[in-house]
Order: structure tokens, then C-alpha cells, then sequence
């Protein structure tokens, strides 16, 4: 299978962009089209000054923050809903309520109460991860074979400990499919708002801001495609971080029976 | 290549095992436990606003239910509304009519598969919010951009559950289908696109809350109108009461498509597995 | 008295969307002997696994009370060990850390130093045969082995009573057999008590039962309910050539009567 797949794969990405770079200029746009050769040029001097690194680098420091803040309340609260039925009914109509809300829609209210910095940006980067970690982590829960619960409270654990011993590890496939989901939404997120700020004032740094300006100031098609190209080579590599790490747990799923 | 990952929600089965002696009494209290945490949620939404008493910075529930019992009934809201769950349907549709054969035609032809797959993997991890300025070049402000925007998102996920349902009809099943006598264009039409609407409808399910996320950011950039559009208007002249409002329509709007594509799930699907699942 | 006191015990299953309320058993009277084998066998949906589950406190019966040298027993605790038959060992450990799981996450946990601890895992590693295997993985053992796993521990957590829930019901017939042996020779040679551990064993096998059991409480069905009590006189240390003996045959055979009888009424 590998040499026709790779030989029909090669052939259908050369056919597009042979034909990118042979029709470019009669896309009818507002602004010249690239061409193949414009944007890898523009790759090139754009790798090589430092603004796009450092724009990257805000932006990931966003993603990085808001996730951990996402992690730190969904994982906790997640966990307890899952064991205590009781909870998990008690929030269930605020969850359904709020993980509705596409995160982008409430970055307006965080950019009023905490100003157009990385206070604003972390917190949508949070709302958007917080639902699929928090509801994925419930279902790992109830997942958790209850006969290993049961193992364990013979065995004279506390609920405490059941939780970090035995529940915890017990969905922690879920948990990372969660994380996952979670990743891929404030990667989107991100960029949605860095967008949206850069539209508003121009004054927030990160790499869709630099789309922004790249489309309102400079006019620079060929850059903002690289940084297309850029956010796409992210958001992959930073999925394939948690598929390897997904993969490493999944031994453990094997049932104890 | 994308599984069916499988996003639990609130229909899990509370944990299992256990049967314990319930009491009536015991159910109606939990039957009434998430409306507690509501009022709860609305009544700290109120106490913080009476604290802050800047309608600008939070505006108590009741300015925010006026705002929208306003814009109800000067039928702005519904208008916005229109204007958003048309571009949806219609970036689903486009995204159905694409992507749907394409599923299909990669489950069917080993060489389509080779052709298409390392294309998709190269684009699909562009995600559709970073197309936005492109399309403001190509398309401008218009109600194209926010359609391109969904169609871009939901075709991925539409597509390759296609692809994954249809590859999942069982050998057993074809054999089946070719022992009772089946041609080959009954077999695809009788055996494999019932597979492809199961595939179709969970890729519009899983794409479903990307669609929404990427439709509010088009609105907010590259839409003259919709609600999203709305949020980032009211949020420009601080009419904070009218802008949480229209956040709460976009929620509701969100809540409204995933129940009514688990109905059609249901309605065009009622065999699939899935059902409790996504 | 005994070590365990079931008075009046009864369950009853709420009704669910499914069905109706189901009456799992009921007036169940039993007293434990403290030291003894005492096996429960009935047929399915007697009742016998939810007994069981009552007496280890992972639930509480909606009708009389069971209680453990005199206190009522409430919830799970270390004192009364279980043993399940998918054995429930963690798949995320190692033989190792699941035979010192209770020891070092259990309420007990700062009862022994980490090398006391060591000393007793290491000890009933050794008992069960399971030396060589301690960093595998419960995927890579064998069913027997894992149920040797689960048996070490089980004793490692050093419970007074140990609960057994079919816990050979899903090994092959030859493991079976070598399974029982082992077990009545660990009971007899457990090396950290100066007398023998009470142990409450759950089955179908009328085999089982006679060659492991003390004393015999036969449950017949709908509802549930302790029918008989029967005393197995077999002499130990029991072995290969307790099952060959005439007694052993008497036994089985007065157990099956008894069960078929009930099968076929309960089937009226």
C-alpha cells in the first residue's frame, strides 16, 4: 500500500499547488493574489525577523495559561460530579446552560470587566476548554468500573483516596480525550480573539492579531497566508502532543478482566 | 484519522451498580436540583450587581431580561436570529452536499482516499476562525464570508465520519447483501449510505459547537448583521445589558441545534448506536 | 455469638423505569462463627451476591441489621476484605503496587512503616507463588494469576474476615480445582495470625462448597431465603484426596437434591 499511496498523496498536493501558482493571479480579489513563490518568500523574511516568533509565543503563553486555569476547575469539579450523583444534578442545568455559549460570544464581557490584555484573551482560552475536559471527565467517572471502587473500599479507602486512586486514574482516557477537544477549541479560540481585538484597537499582540493587521494595515496577503499556515502547523503539532500522550494511557484501559 | 470520539453528555447513566432503595420524595427534590442552582446562579448575579451598581460593568438579571424583552418585540432579535441560523443552515448544508459524497467516495476507492486524505490532513488543522481575514480579502463584509466560514468548519468532521461509517459496514454485511442477491448499486444504495447518514450525522453533531464558535467570530469581523455581529455591536457602544442579552440568544441559539440534530439523529438514524453517546 | 450477625436481613430493589420493586431476599437470619469456612451456594438470583456485598458494607440492606462482633455495620472497612471474581485488580498497577494498595492508601496507611509493609506484601508474594511477576501488569497475567494477585491482596490488607464472591466462577475448570487447594492451604498456613481468618465464600459449585466450606447455607429463590444450613464434617487438612472419599460424594449429592428441588419449584 505505502508506494501508490504516497505517489497519489505527492501527486494530488504538486497538482494543487502547480495550479495555485499558475491561476493565482486571476483570483478576482480586492488585493493581488500570491502565488506560491510570494508566500514562501514572505516565509522566509517573516522567519526570519522576530515578530511572528514572538507573536507565537504570546499566543501559546495564552493558550498555556487559560488551559491550565480550564484544567485546574474542570478536572476537580469533574471528578466530584461523576462520584457524587447528587452534584452533578445539582449543576447540570448551569453546565448545559453555559457550555452552550460558543466561548467567543462572552469575550466582550471579559474584555470589559479585565481590559484588552492577557487576562482577557487566558479567560475565553478557559471558558472554551473547560466544557469538553469538565463533561468528558463526568463520563470517565461513570466509567470507572464500579466493581475497582468497590475493590477499593473493602480494601479500606477513604472517598478521598478513591477519588485520586482509583477514579482519577481510572478515566484518565477520558480526561485526555477531554483535554484534547479542549485544546482544539481554545487553539480556535485564541485566534478568534486575538481577531476580534486586533479589529477593535490593534493593540494586543499575538499571532491572529498579526492576521488582522496583515488584512486591515498592511494589506499583505502572502503574510497573512503564512501565518495561516503557521496557526495550522500549531494547532497540529500541538494535537499530536496529546494523541501521543493520549496513546501512553491507553494500556490502562485494558479492563482488569 | 478521526474516530467517533465519543463526547459524553448529560444522558450518561448516573453511575451504575448500586441499586439503592430510592424514596419518591427524594426524586422530586433531584428532579428540581438543577432549577435551585439556577435560581442560585441568578440570585449571586444579582446580589454582585446590587455590590457593583455599574449597569455598564454588570447589569442586574432583570435590565439584561428587558433588554431582550426589547429587542423581541421591536423584532430586531428575531431578524439578527434569522440572519445567524440561515448562514448555519445554509454553511451545513454546503458543508452536507460537499462533503457527504466525498465520505463516501474515499470509503469506496482505495486510490480517491489516497488522492483526497493527505490534502484534508494538510488543511484541516487551519481552523476555520484563521480563514477569516483571507475571506474578507476574497469575499468582503458579506453573508457569503460567515457561510464559507461553517461550510469550512463543519466539512471536516461531516466528511471523515462519512468515510469511517461507510468503511465500518461489516464484510459480513456486503457478503450478506451480495448472497441475497444485491448488485452492486443496490448494494451501495441499500447497504452503505444508510451507514453514510449515520456518518453524516455525527460528523454535523461533533461539528456542530465549532460551527457556532466560528460562526460568532465571523459575525463579530465580517457579517453587517446577525447576533453575533450584535454582541460585538452593543459591546462597541457599552450597552452591556443588550449584549449579554444577545449572548444568552447566541447560548440558546447553541442549546437549540445540538437538540434539534439529536432529533434528526434520532428521526433519520433510529438504529444508530450513537445516540446516547455524542 | 458469632464474629457476624445478620438478624432479620432483608432487600428490596426499588422500582425502576424498567420494572417493579423486586424482593432480592428477605428474613435472612445467619450467625458466622468467627474462624470458619462458611460457603453460600443457591441459584442464580438468590440473592447470594447481594448478601455478600451487605455484609462487606458496599450496601445496606432495607430490612433488619448485620453487624460485626456487635457493631452494626455501616460502609466498607479494611477489617472485612473482599475478593471479587473479575478480581477487580487496578489495571494502571502492577502486581506489586496492587498487592500494597490498601497498606498505602487505605485508613491503615500510616499504621506501618514503608519497609514493614514491604516485608508483608513480599511475604504473601511469595505464598500465592507469584515471585517473578511482581512489575507485570494485570493485562499480562493469566486468570489464575490474577486471582492469586487479588488473593495477596486481599491478605496483605489483613482483614478478620474475608469475603469471597464466586471468585474462581470465571476460571477454567483445572485452575479451579488448583485455585481451591491453594486457598484452603493459605488459610491454613497464613503466616501473619496466630488462628484462622473467618471467611464467607459465595458459589454455584456444590464441589466448592463442600470442599472448601466449614458450613454449607443453601439459599433457595423467589424471594430469596436461607432454605438450609448444612454442616460439612470432612476432616482437614483437606486435599486431592478429600474429593476422592466416599463423604465427599454424600455431601455433593445431598447438596444437589436439594438444589435441583428448589430449581424445579421455583421453576413451577
Amino acid at each position: 500500500m505505502g508506494a501508490a499511496r504516497l505517489v497519489r498523496g505527492t501527486t494530488s498536493i504538486v497538482v494543487i499547488l502547480v495550479a495555485w501558482q499558475l491561476f493565482a493571479g486571476r483570483i478576482p480579489t480586492s488585493l493581488p493574489f500570491p502565488n506560491v513563490v510570494d508566500v514562501a518568500e514572505s516565509a522566509y523574511d517573516l522567519a526570519a525577523s522576530g515578530d511572528l516568533w514572538q507573536a507565537t509565543v504570546v499566543s501559546l503563553q495564552r493558550v498555556l495559561l487559560g488551559f491550565s486555569i480550564a484544567v485546574v476547575i474542570a478536572l476537580p469539579l469533574g471528578l466530584t460530579m461523576g462520584y457524587v450523583g447528587l452534584l452533578e444534578r445539582f449543576l447540570d442545568g448551569l453546565v448545559q446552560a453555559f457550555r452552550s455559549i460558543a466561548p467567543i460570544a462572552v469575550l466582550p464581557l471579559f474584555i470589559l470587566w479585565f481590559g484588552q490584555g492577557d487576562v482577557a484573551a487566558a479567560s475565553v482560552v478557559a471558558y472554551a476548554a473547560v466544557f469538553p475536559i469538565l463533561i468528558n471527565t463526568i463520563a470517565g467517572v461513570h466509567s470507572t468500573e464500579t466493581r475497582l471502587v468497590d475493590a477499593a473500599r473493602t480494601l479500606g479507602l477513604g472517598h478521598r483516596h478513591v477519588l485520586t486512586h482509583v477514579v482519577l486514574p481510572g478515566c484518565t482516557p477520558q480526561v485526555m480525550t477531554g483535554m484534547r477537544l479542549g485544546m482544539g477549541l481554545a487553539w480556535g479560540s485564541i485566534i478568534a480573539a486575538e481577531l476580534a481585538v486586533g479589529a477593535k484597537t490593534g493593540a494586543s499582540g499575538g499571532i491572529g492579531q498579526l492576521m488582522f493587521i496583515s488584512y486591515a494595515y498592511q494589506t499583505d496577503v502572502s503574510a497573512l497566508i503564512v501565518y495561516m499556515i503557521v496557526v495550522g502547523l500549531l494547532g497540529f503539532g500541538i494535537d499530536a502532543l496529546f494523541r501521543t500522550f493520549g496513546r501512553k494511557w491507553e494500556p490502562q484501559r485494558r479492563s482488569s478482566s | 484519522m478521526s474516530k467517533q470520539v465519543t463526547l459524553a453528555d448529560n444522558n450518561a447513566s448516573s453511575a451504575g451498580g448500586s441499586a439503592r432503595p430510592s424514596i419518591t420524595s427524594r426524586t422530586v427534590i433531584e428532579s428540581a436540583l438543577p432549577w435551585v442552582a439556577v435560581v442560585a446562579f441568578l440570585l449571586v448575579w444579582q446580589l454582585a450587581a446590587g455590590s457593583i451598581a455599574n449597569a455598564a460593568l454588570l447589569p442586574p438579571p432583570a435590565r439584561v431580561a428587558s433588554a431582550l424583552g426589547e429587542h423581541i418585540a421591536d423584532g430586531q432579535l428575531l431578524n439578527n436570529a434569522v440572519a445567524s441560523l440561515g448562514r448555519l443552515a445554509m454553511g451545513f448544508i454546503i458543508a452536507v452536499v460537499v462533503g457527504a459524497p466525498l465520505g463516501v467516495l474515499m470509503a469506496l476507492s482505495r486510490a480517491a482516499n489516497d488522492f483526497i486524505e493527505p490534502v484534508v490532513e494538510i488543511i484541516r488543522p487551519i481552523s476555520g476562525i484563521a480563514w477569516i481575514p483571507l475571506a474578507l480579502i476574497v469575499l468582503g463584509v458579506s453573508q457569503a464570508l460567515p457561510v464559507f466560514i461553517i461550510a469550512y468548519v463543519a466539512i471536516f468532521p461531516i466528511m471523515l465520519n462519512t468515510a469511517a461509517a461507510c468503511r465500518g459496514v461489516s464484510q459480513g454485511l456486503l457478503r450478506a447483501a451480495r448472497v441475497l442477491g444485491l448488485s452492486r448499486s443496490a448494494i451501495i444504495r441499500h447497504v452503505v449510505l444508510p451507514a453514510a447518514v449515520v456518518g453524516v450525522m455525527t460528523g454535523a453533531r461533533l461539528g456542530a459547537g465549532g460551527a457556532w464558535l466560528a460562526l460568532v467570530a465571523a459575525e463579530f469581523i465580517g457579517a453587517p448583521d446577525g447576533l453575533g455581529f450584535s454582541i460585538w455591536y452593543f459591546a462597541g457602544i457599552i450597552q452591556t445589558a443588550e449584549m449579554i442579552a444577545y449572548i444568552c440568544v447566541t447560548g440558546f441559539g447553541g442549546y437549540v441545534t445540538d437538540r434539534a440534530l439529536r432529533l434528526l439523529q434520532r428521526r433519520l438514524t433510529p438504529w444508530s448506536p450513537a445516540l446516547r453517546g455524542i | 455469638m458469632g464474629i457476624i450477625e445478620a438478624t432479620s436481613v432483608g432487600m428490596t430493589f426499588a422500582a425502576t423505569r424498567q420494572g417493579s420493586a423486586t424482593v432480592a431476599f428477605q428474613d435472612v437470619d445467619l450467625d458466622i462463627e468467627e474462624g470458619e469456612f462458611l460457603c453460600i451456594v443457591g441459584p442464580s438470583g438468590c440473592g447470594k451476591t447481594t448478601l455478600l456485598n451487605i455484609i462487606a458494607g458496599l450496601e445496606r440492606p432495607t430490612a433488619g441489621v448485620v453487624s460485626m462482633e456487635g457493631e452494626e455495620i455501616e460502609g466498607p472497612s479494611p477489617e472485612r476484605g473482599m475478593l471479587f471474581q473479575d478480581y477487580a485488580l487496578f489495571p494502571w498497577k502492577t502486581v506489586w503496587d496492587n498487592i500494597t494498595f490498601g497498606l498505602r492508601y487505605g485508613v491503615r496507611r500510616r499504621q506501618y512503616p514503608r519497609r514493614r509493609r514491604d516485608e508483608i506484601a513480599r511475604g504473601f508474594v511469595d505464598l500465592v507463588g507469584l515471585q517473578g511477576s511482581e512489575g507485570k501488569y494485570p493485562h499480562e497475567l493469566s486468570g489464575g494469576m490474577k486471582q492469586r494477585c487479588a488473593l495477596a491482596r486481599l491478605l496483605a490488607n489483613e482483614p478478620e474476615v474475608l469475603l469471597m464472591d464466586e471468585p474462581f466462577g470465571a476460571l477454567d475448570a483445572q485452575t479451579r480445582l488448583v485455585l481451591q487447594d491453594e486457598l484452603v492451604r493459605v488459610w491454613g498456613a497464613e503466616p501473619s495470625a496466630p488462628r484462622r481468618k473467618t471467611v464467607v465464600f459465595v458459589t454455584h459449585s456444590i464441589d466448592e462448597a463442600v470442599f472448601l466450606a466449614d458450613r454449607i447455607v443453601v439459599m433457595g429463590r423467589r424471594p430469596g431465603r436461607i432454605k438450609e444450613i448444612v454442616t460439612v464434617d470432612l476432616p482437614r487438612p483437606r486435599g486431592t484426596q478429600t474429593r476422592a472419599g466416599s463423604r465427599f460424594r454424600e455431601l455433593t449429592n445431598l447438596l444437589w437434591d436439594e438444589m435441583r428441588d428448589e430449581a424445579i419449584e421455583a421453576a413451577r
